[in-house]
């Protein structure tokens, strides 16, 4: 006579079955255990049932003794009660058998399949019992969002030469020495007070204004100073406010920014973190600021799913028009608008993505006089545009990845119209050419960059090792072509680790129909940018 | 001359009782129960039906709400931990380092942050309204959650340790 399966059976059962490994795992699997164990005894003995008529008598049995383990090892979890009363046969292994049962074998009072079936029933409900007042004694604390506030950032260092012909007229203008730079100190501070409201302030560090030049005469600014009590010498320099938002966000379709926020424009820009972005050197068209790289005022934005893996992203803007104060002050009533849409398709292994930006703003870049009549005594101020124009600026953007390719194209293309035409100024020296104005034109900025992640995840692992080329177009004014440049750049970015990024990267950069700059200018740099 | 071909009615009902019987069992083929099945769980409150796309839009934060417009809180395991690296396999697509390289770059752009994480994510849906995540079902416990879909195991789920 067997009750329980064979020692052969049995090894099998704790080997095979991956029951076994959760006893230890959850407090609640035990209950489960003891059902699957029972399971799997049943199948296990139900695949090796012979077919043989005179084997029949043996089912009985095995089933017996399958429920017998069952009820025995869910009793054992409670009250360890060890007996090996009722193995008559084979001496191994030791199979814990429930309290009732081994006393019914004692009194030689077998117990029936039903008897044991209920018992097995009562012992899993009590054990459900109390997994279940354990499992909500300990989920009692993850009962309501918990606000965040978290502090990091990024920062660069880069290297860079410059070569540069001694026609040129940029020749001892420009920085042309091996040089190492800190080009970025970033730091966020980013709270999420409750599931929809969150702000984030984004302190830019920078040595500026240290080392500025100026013409005419020439000076350069040295910010060193002295601490009188301990005679340290510190650099002063500066922080500026690249990003100060709040943002509420209760829908997918709709949320609200306000502050000073990144324009949702291109893919450079809205990218903006040198451990985020490929090349080392932002493009012209967010160099020249054909658009604002950031703008001050309100932000409407959102997003909508028209299909599985497809999003329509939008954003308006309203926000202070172009100045020199518009972080903080409109020279005139109306606000700039702008409007983004943007539509991805992402699929793990392809994606694509199209967005435009439309914007319109009006600058009025006003100059103040004060007349002061002494025998009143009175004060009068009174302003007057230097610089008043409109602005209609359109930008596209597309991106492309698949298989290690990334393509990424943006262009740019902005139409000034003046009320008051502005007064032309010479770059770097900031002198006024007298009588010479700026024409309504039109200026645009383009750029197309090609990059492959070179498969070589066998030799470096996770690490990325990325080329790319990109080639860019910048027209600052259409009537003077002198002023059209032209960047050729090819580079390499290595990606060791998701914080960290290291990139080399040569150019060329060729404006043919400048006289003064028509010999090309030649540079070489390497960045290490590092989130933190 | 009529001829009659007309089967009897005992063999077409037998043959209707056959036929109901084969569709009934033959393509359901019940999947079978693995400890390793990842099951996709969320706060018992939640009416909301979603794919397997919009948990992983869900938990890549591309996506802020349920369907019905209600907050939703996706609860992560810990990264690294087998039940993360699952859930990164099958459900999110991607691996864990492409997941920590998510992360880094929308802190930068935009802020985003990655869902914060429960060792027992199980206990984390439990009270928590609109939470959303997920466990092994040998982890699972009946009662204590709503159960919106099971990703099945599959070869690779037995590498790296149990569950």
């Amino acid at each position: 006579m067997r009750r329980i399966p064979s020692p052969r059976l049995w090894s099998e059962l704790v080997k095979e079955s991956p029951t076994e490994q959760f006893e230890t795992n959850s407090v609640w699997s035990q209950g489960a255990t003891t059902r699957r164990i029972r399971r799997y005894v049943e199948e296990k003995q139900r695949s090796e049932r012979p077919n043989s008529a005179e084997m029949r008598p043996r089912r009985f049995f095995h089933k017996l003794s399958a429920l017998g383990i069952s009820a025995a090892l869910a009793t054992s979890w409670s009250a360890p009660a060890w007996s090996q009363e009722t193995i008559d046969s084979d001496p191994q292994p030791a199979a814990p058998q429930a309290p009732s049962e081994a006393t019914a074998a004692q009194a030689g009072d077998a117990p029936t399949l039903e008897s044991l079936q209920k018992r097995v029933e009562e012992l899993e409900l009590q054990q459900e019992d109390q997994e279940m007042e354990a499992f909500e004694a300990t989920a009692g604390e993850m009962t309501s969002f918990k606000p965040t506030f978290s502090v990091y950032g990024f920062l660069t260092v880069s290297l860079m030469r410059a070569w540069i012909s001694k026609n040129n007229i940029l020749y001892n203008l420009m920085h042309d020495k091996l040089s190492f730079a800190i080009s970025n100190v970033n730091l966020y501070f980013h709270s999420r007070m409750t599931q929809s409201l969150s702000a984030m302030v984004e302190l830019y560090f920078t040595f500026a204004p240290q080392g500025r030049e100026s013409y005419m005469p020439y000076g350069r600014l040295d910010t060193t100073v002295t601490e009188s009590s301990t005679l340290r010498q510190h650099v002063l320099g500066g922080v500026a406010i690249e990003r100060a938002q709040a943002t509420w966000q209760r829908f997918d379709f709709l949320g609200v920014t306000v502050g000073r926020f990144i324009t949702p424009y291109g893919v450079w820009n809205v990218e903006h973190g040198a451990t985020v972005f490929l090349p080392l050197i932002p493009p012209y068209v967010m160099a020249n600021h054909i658009l604002p790289n950031a703008q001050t005022g309100l932000m409407i934005h959102g997003r909508f799913f028209p299909h599985s893996g497809i999003y329509l992203d939008y954003a308006i803007t309203a926000a202070n028009n172009r100045s020199d104060v518009e972080a903080s002050l409109d020279f005139s009533d109306n606000k700039a608008l702008g409007l983004r849409l943007q539509l991805r398709y992402e699929h793990p292994k392809f994606g694509v993505s199209l967005g435009g930006y439309g914007y319109w703003g009006q600058v009025d870049i006003q100059q103040k006089e004060e007349q002061i009549d002494l025998s009143v005594p009175t004060i009068h101020i009174s302003s007057k545009s230097r610089d008043k124009h409109t602005e209609l600026t359109g930008a596209l953007d597309l991106v492309v990845t698949g298989y290690g390719v990334r393509l990424q194209a943006e262009y740019a293309r902005s139409l000034v119209t003046y009320d008051v035409h502005a007064q032309r100024i010479a770059p770097y020296f900031d002198v006024v050419f007298e009588g010479s104005y700026i024409p309504d034109h039109v200026r645009s900025d383009g750029y197309l960059m090609l990059a492959y992640e070179l498969p070589l995840e066998k030799l470096l692992g996770d690490m990325t090792l990325t080329p790319f080329i990109l080639l860019e177009q910048s027209i600052a004014e259409d009537a003077n072509k002198s002023s059209n440049a032209y960047d050729y750049r090819a580079g390499l970015n290595f990606k060791p680790s998701s914080y960290w990024v290291l990139k080399l990267e040569g150019s060329m950069m060729w404006a043919p129909d400048s006289v003064y700059l028509k010999s090309k200018i030649y540079y070489v740099g390497a960045q290490a940018a590092v989130s933190f | 001359m009529h001829t009659s071909h007309k089967p009897p009615i005992a063999s077409l009902l037998a043959a209707a009782v056959l036929g109901l019987a084969m569709s009934g069992s033959t393509p359901v083929q019940a999947q079978k129960e693995d400890p390793y099945d990842l099951m996709i769980v969320c706060n018992k409150a939640v009416k909301d039906n979603i794919d397997v796309a919009t948990v992983r839009d869900l938990f890549l934060r591309k996506r802020l709400t349920w369907p019905s417009g209600a907050n939703v809180v996706p609860i992560n395991a810990s990264m690294g931990s087998k039940l993360r690296r699952e859930f990164q396999r099958r459900v999110l697509l991607i691996t864990d380092a492409e997941e920590t390289k998510y992360w880094e770059k929308n802190k930068i752009m935009s802020a985003l942050t990655a869902p914060p994480e429960f060792e027992g994510t199980l206990r984390a849906v439990f009270k928590l309204s609109g939470s959303l995540t997920y466990v092994f079902r040998a982890q699972f416990k009946e009662g204590v959650s709503r159960v919106m879909f099971v990703v099945p195991s599959d070869e690779k789920s037995y590498e790296g340790g149990k569950p």
